[in-house]
C-alpha cells in the first residue's frame, strides 16, 4: 500500500537524488496525514513533515530494513504529529493561564470549515492511539498491519482502537450518520 | 508492503459511508505551487546545513572536571568569608568533631567567649537528659 518504488531503486544512485525522489512520492500523503493528525492546522502539518522528512533523512544510517522505509517514515510523521500536539496543548495552556486566551490558530478556513472543525473535534476526543489508528487505516487507507507498525503495536490492539474510535466518532457525530443514511 | 493476508477491519454499509464521508470532507487542500517551492527551498536548506551536535557527555565531564579544578585549585571560594572584625572563624576545612560542633551549636556563648549562664532550669528534662548523656553534664 505505502509506496516501495524508491526503496528498491537501483544501486548507484546518490543519496540525495533518492531522498529528493521520495520527499516527492510521499510529500502530499504525508501532509494529509499529519493535517488529519494536528486538527486541520496547515501550517502546522507542514511543520511536521518537514520536521519528519530532517529526521528521517539524518537516521538512514540507523534505518535497520526491519518495516519499509515508507513505514519507518510515516511512523515518524506520526511521532512528530504526537509531539506537536503535546505541545501545542502546553502552549494554550500557558497562554491562557498568562494571557486568559487561546492562541490565534493559523488554520485557513475554506471549504465547509464548520463541519471540518466538527470533526477534528470529535477527533481530538479520541485517546492518542485511537486517533492515530482511524486516521491512518479509515481515512489514510493503511492497512492494519502497516498502522500497527507505524504506530508500534500490536494488530490486535490497533484493531480494537478501530472499533472504539468508530463508536466514539459515529456517536459523537452522529447526525452525520443520519445523513449518509440518507444518502 | 500490503501482503494477502493483511486485514482491514470490517464495516457495514453504513460506518462505509459515514468513514467515507469524514474521509471526504476532512482533507487539506493541495498546497499552491509557491508555497510547495517554498517548503521544498526550506526543507532542502535544513537539510544541507551542517548538524550540529551537542554531546552531551562530554560536556558534562568537562563542566564537572572543571568545577573539581575550581574546587581544587581555589578552595577559598568555598569558604565563608571573615568579616574582619575578630570574630571567631568557622572553618570547614579543619579538623571535623561532630563532638565539638554539637557542642558549640548547644553552648554558643562558650564559642564567642560570653560569660555562661546555667539555663538548665527553664530548659526540657528531655533536653536535659540529652545533654548529660552525650555531653557529659
Amino acid at each position: 500500500m505505502i509506496g516501495e518504488a524508491v526503496v528498491r531503486e537501483p544501486p548507484g544512485v546518490e543519496l540525495e537524488q533518492r531522498f529528493r525522489l521520495f520527499v516527492a512520492s510521499h510529500r502530499e500523503r504525508a501532509r494529509r496525514l499529519a493535517w488529519r493528525l494536528v486538527g486541520g492546522d496547515d501550517a502546522a502539518a507542514e511543520d511536521v513533515v518537514q520536521d519528519a522528512f530532517v529526521k528521517a533523512y539524518r537516521a538512514l544510517d540507523r534505518f535497520r530494513e526491519e518495516a519499509s522505509l515508507a513505514t519507518w517514515f510515516y511512523r515518524i510523521v506520526v511521532h512528530q504529529a504526537h509531539d506537536y500536539c503535546r505541545w501545542r496543548t502546553v502552549r494554550e495552556t500557558w497562554s491562557a493561564l498568562w494571557q486568559g486566551k487561546l492562541p490565534h490558530s493559523t488554520e485557513q478556513e475554506a471549504g465547509d470549515p464548520l463541519l471540518r472543525r466538527r470533526i477534528a473535534n470529535a477527533l481530538t476526543q479520541l485517546s492518542r492511539s485511537q486517533r492515530e489508528a482511524f486516521v491512518l487505516v479509515h481515512l489514510e487507507g493503511f492497512s492494519v498491519r502497516e498502522a500497527a507498525a507505524c504506530m508500534g503495536k500490536p494488530e490486535g490492539t490497533v484493531k480494537s482502537h478501530l472499533h472504539r474510535a468508530l463508536l466514539a466518532l459515529r456517536s459523537e457525530l452522529a447526525d452525520l450518520t443520519a445523513d449518509t443514511e440518507g444518502e | 508492503m500490503t501482503e494477502p493476508c493483511d486485514e482491514r477491519p470490517q464495516l457495514d454499509r453504513i460506518e462505509e459511508q459515514f468513514v467515507a464521508h469524514l474521509a471526504t470532507h476532512y482533507v487539506p487542500k493541495p498546497m499552491t505551487p509557491a508555497r510547495r517551492v517554498a517548503w521544498e527551498a526550506a526543507l532542502w536548506a535544513r537539510l544541507e546545513k551542517p548538524r550540529r551536535r551537542i554531546r552531551l557527555a562530554p560536556a558534562l565531564i568537562t563542566v564537572m572536571v572543571a568545577v573539581v579544578v575550581t574546587w581544587l585549585t581555589w578552595p577559598r571560594l568555598f569558604i565563608p568569608a571573615s568579616s574582619g572584625r575578630g570574630e571567631p572563624h568557622l572553618s570547614v576545612t579543619g579538623t571535623p568533631n561532630l563532638g565539638q560542633w554539637a557542642y558549640d551549636l548547644l553552648y554558643p556563648h562558650e564559642l564567642t567567649g560570653a560569660a555562661e549562664r546555667d539555663e538548665s532550669a527553664i530548659l526540657p528534662d528531655d533536653y536535659r537528659m540529652i545533654a548529660q548523656v552525650f555531653l557529659d553534664r
